[in-house]
């Protein structure tokens, strides 16, 4: 039955091929007559008025065929230019200048910037990400949700909990921290990988590689010694 | 500096296509329309409203394949003629709505019949005896690639009434060769 659907199908297609070959042939016949006859008509001309408005639509018509996205184009050309235009009006005031080279510097004052250049990339799929090969005594993974793209541990012994975050495929080479009311501390994780440790102002602890995978520590109410023992263990 | 600006972004626009195609052409849509109304100054209502019409669609004129132009505004002037003449004449325009509707045959399709011994000069032959509303939008259609809306658009028509009249135009030329000596030719058929 599909068959002779496909068939059909084809039988169709082919067919207006032939129509499109026929009404062109059978056209010519009636082309050539025209022709003949045009000769006879080479000084004619239309009137002036036709002229005029034949011009003028065929101008409007142009003027509307530079179309939706090209109008879109002037629109977004003259923003930027009216938002250039203000921007460097505001920029000329001594008071906007400050306020914007404040928040700049504010922002990266509440931030360190991680640089994860040498760093290795994620793997690609969920399943292949690393977990702790082992958890200490009376620790568990309470929850454990997987998206496509990645995956969070919680581990808990009942007081502390600490978060484990995962991303498929990252690969960036830099990412922001916010550090405000925090320091942060360079550390090496079994003896061979660099390693952030930032401690926050309520006693959150955040722990992440800097050239191993991307992989983020997130302890609450632990030790630095114990976050350190299970960021080793991951495999 | 901002007007500047904004006379680049838009794109150049084609603005001497319609005074070629008036100088190269004007003519010969002149002879076709003049074919339908034998009449100069109707004739010359009859491009001036092809040309209004035609503008609409400049970019479907491709102006590299000489036939296609040519076809083309012959076309559309000599629809637009035969629309004067029906205007001028209160002659109504055939009613396309009414036409049966093709049923499905067992017989060997069309396409097998019409590749068979002159079968293909039989369709051409047959083309010519289609009536000026069917053959016009079937030219547009079939010739010039156009859909059905852009045909509706250049000829002034409701878009149901050039799908009616494609339809109408290629079950007649299937029923034609159906019935045609070609087909009996070939499956040894009466």
């Amino acid at each position: 039955m599909e068959n002779v659907m496909e068939k059909n199908k084809m039988n169709e297609e082919v067919f207006d091929a032939v129509l499109k070959s026929a009404f062109a042939d059978a056209f010519r016949d009636e082309l050539a007559g025209y022709e003949r006859e045009s000769a006879a008509y080479a000084h004619e001309r239309p009137t002036a008025a036709q002229r005029r408005i034949e011009r003028r639509a065929y101008e409007s018509v142009g003027r509307a065929r530079v179309g939706a996205l090209a109008v879109l184009r002037r629109i977004a050309a003259a923003i930027m230019i009216v938002f250039g235009l203000a921007g460097a009006v505001m920029l000329t005031v001594p008071e906007v200048r400050a306020a914007i080279l404040d928040a700049i510097s504010q922002w990266y004052d509440l931030h360190i910037s991680v640089d994860r250049e040498k760093a290795e990339a994620n793997p690609k799929r969920v399943k292949d990400l690393h977990f702790a090969a082992e958890l200490p005594e009376g620790w568990t993974v309470t929850t454990d949700t997987k998206s496509k793209k990645s995956a969070r541990y919680v581990l808990t012994d009942g007081n502390a909990v600490i978060l484990l975050d995962q991303e498929v495929s990252a690969s960036s080479v830099q990412f922001w921290v916010g550090t405000e009311d925090a320091d942060t501390a360079d550390i090496l994780l079994g003896g061979q990988y660099d390693a952030c440790l930032v401690r926050h102002g309520d006693g959150t602890l955040q722990l992440f590689w800097t050239n191993r995978y991307l992989y983020i520590l997130t302890g609450v109410g632990c030790s630095e010694e114990l976050l350190i023992r299970i960021a080793e263990s991951i495999e | 500096m901002l007007p500047v600006i904004l006379a680049s972004a838009a794109p150049a626009c084609d603005r001497d296509k319609l005074e070629r195609l008036y100088t190269a052409y004007y003519p010969l849509m002149f002879a076709a329309a003049m074919k339908v109304l034998h009449d100069p100054d109707k004739a010359r209502d009859a491009v001036h409203e092809a040309v209004m019409n035609i503008i609409r669609h400049l970019d479907r004129v491709d102006e590299g394949d000489e036939f296609a132009v040519r076809s083309f505004l012959c076309v559309v002037a000599k629809h637009c003629a035969i629309d004067l003449w029906r205007r001028e004449n209160k002659s109504p325009v055939e009613d396309i709505e009414d036409a049966e509707p093709y049923l499905s045959d067992p017989s060997p399709s069309p396409l097998e019949s019409v590749v068979s011994g002159d079968g293909y000069a039989f369709l051409v032959q047959c083309i010519g005896s289609l009536s000026d509303a069917c053959k016009t939008v079937c030219q547009l259609r079939y010739i010039h690639g156009l859909r059905e809306t852009e045909i509706a658009d250049l000829l002034g028509l409701p878009p149901k009434t050039v799908s009616s009249r494609i339809y109408r135009g290629k079950q007649s030329l299937i029923q034609k060769i159906r019935e045609s000596g070609y087909y009996g030719e070939r499956y040894g058929k009466e």
